[in-house]
């Protein structure tokens, strides 16, 4: 009889690419989530710790999936002999990381602070299922509100949203503490353009 | 001028250098900001507006459509130089609720490069999982076929010769094509037409006229229907009706000018 770790690795091995989550995994194997989860993490480790072996688990949310290590990647890269590996672009990642933190956000809420029309930005990252429509905003016309998918995690690695780097908010509230006291400065730069 | 001229398209490559860099008013606004090396939180509105006012004006001398945000940025910045401009009463300086005509530009600002900043990190993060591969999934067959218990492969031959064999029918179908020549023609017809109604003292009612004897082919009735219509056409018959839905009299009236077909 095989072990239960055998038979979790036999379906990440086949769902490939695809990845196989939680559920269909309890499903197909009988095996309980905490179980799952603890075997899952056993894996994980004996990846981590094997020297000799090529693969690593990687999971977004409750999707996981079967990668290679990435010290391998230059040698993989030579097999598949291809440069032409498109990234998004600055403005491309620039939106999906507003729509991260500030989700869900409405497309006007987006060109507020990119300054910019959006929306054809918008329709390209959920065709590439990086982001999605949830619900409706309770405002006049209501709006269509977009928060970011689980093909976003992987995207980027990120196993959840709260391992999205520190967005650096702190910062931000201590100059407006700042701006408080530049307010008061404010007549003495009026007066520095007025001899210009 | 000629010199004029040479630094005018210095700037223009300078400019078409930098351009694909903007994602808009507020990334060239924070370029420019930096470039000045000034402070986000005071900045120096007059300076920066007319040397935002510039990169417009090179831009169109360029003939780069200007995209309406930039000239929506470009009203801010204008609104809030005038707004500065304007003697601060001194009661209101005092009072607390006085606010920054700066202020919105530079929350935007803020927020912009805020977010700027972290696409730079998801830029990494993009980089460093594109180093991690796998495979694609194993394609997952709905119907899978059997072969039953049995099977030799004298079945499978007949099975094959059976299905060459209809194969080869359909195409013997296929080739099979009847051509048929005309058997009635309209002139013949019209003949036929004057005839039979000069038989019947040059008028009938149309349905008898249409009656034939025996089994009809229907290329016979649509040809014979042509020539009526021909002869009414050009006169030789004329058709009548008393009354709604009543019968229809077909008159011969003889040979027109104009000849038939």
């Amino acid at each position: 009889m095989l072990s239960n770790q055998a038979k979790i690795e036999s379906l990440l091995f086949i769902s490939g690419n695809e990845g196989i989550t939680l559920t269909e995994l309890s499903q197909i194997t009988g095996i309980l989530k905490p179980a799952l989860h603890e075997q899952l993490d056993k894996l994980a480790d004996k990846y981590k710790q094997d020297r000799s072996s090529s693969l690593q688990l990687i999971h977004a949310e409750e999707r996981y999936k079967l990668v290679t290590k990435p010290a391998l990647a230059e040698l993989v890269k030579k097999y598949l002999n291809s440069n032409n590996i498109t990234e998004l672009t600055g403005a491309a990642l620039e939106t999906l990381a507003i729509i991260a933190y500030k989700q869900p956000i409405t497309r006007i809420g987006v060109d507020e602070i990119r300054g910019v029309q959006s929306s054809s930005m918008i329709q390209r990252l959920q065709l590439l299922e990086l982001i999605k429509e949830n619900g409706r905003l309770d405002a006049p016309g209501r709006p269509i509100l977009y928060v970011t998918t689980d093909k976003f995690l992987d995207y980027f690695g990120l196993e959840s949203l709260d391992q999205l780097p520190e967005l650096d908010e702190e910062k931000q509230e201590d100059e407006e503490m700042d701006l408080m006291t530049l307010f008061e400065q404010t007549t003495g730069s009026t007066e520095d353009e007025e001899e210009e | 001028m000629a010199q004029e001229n040479k630094q005018n398209s210095r700037t223009a490559e300078h400019l078409t250098f930098k351009l694909d860099q903007f994602e808009g008013p507020l990334d060239l606004l924070l370029h420019l900001i930096k470039q000045n090396e000034m402070d986000i939180y005071d900045i120096q509105v007059a300076e920066i507006t007319s040397q935002y006012i510039d990169y417009l004006h090179q831009m169109q001398d360029l003939r780069l459509d200007i995209a309406g945000e930039y000239l929506v940025i470009a009203a801010t910045l204008l609104n809030i130089k005038s707004k500065m401009l304007l003697p601060v009463e001194q009661e209101q300086q005092v009072e607390e609720d006085y606010v920054d005509p700066r202020e919105d530009l530079v929350q935007q600002l803020v927020s912009h490069q805020l977010y700027q900043e972290v696409a730079a990190k998801f830029h990494v993060m993009e980089k460093q999982r594109m180093e991690l591969f796998s495979r694609e999934q194993v394609v997952n067959e709905d119907v899978t076929y059997e072969v039953s218990e049995g099977t030799t492969i004298d079945l499978l031959q007949k099975a094959f010769a059976k299905l060459m064999a209809r194969k080869q029918v359909k195409k013997i179908k296929k080739i099979k094509r009847k051509i048929i020549p005309e058997r009635y023609t309209i002139k013949e017809e019209i003949e036929n037409i004057e005839h039979t109604l000069k038989m019947h003292k040059g008028t009938m009612n149309f349905t008898d006229l249409f009656d034939f004897d025996g089994e009809v082919e229907v290329e016979k009735v649509v040809t014979s229907f042509l020539a009526l219509l021909e002869l009414v056409r050009v006169g030789r018959v004329s058709a009548s009706q008393e009354e709604n839905n009543g019968p229809i009299l077909m008159t011969y009236e003889g040979k027109a000018e104009e000849d038939a077909i």
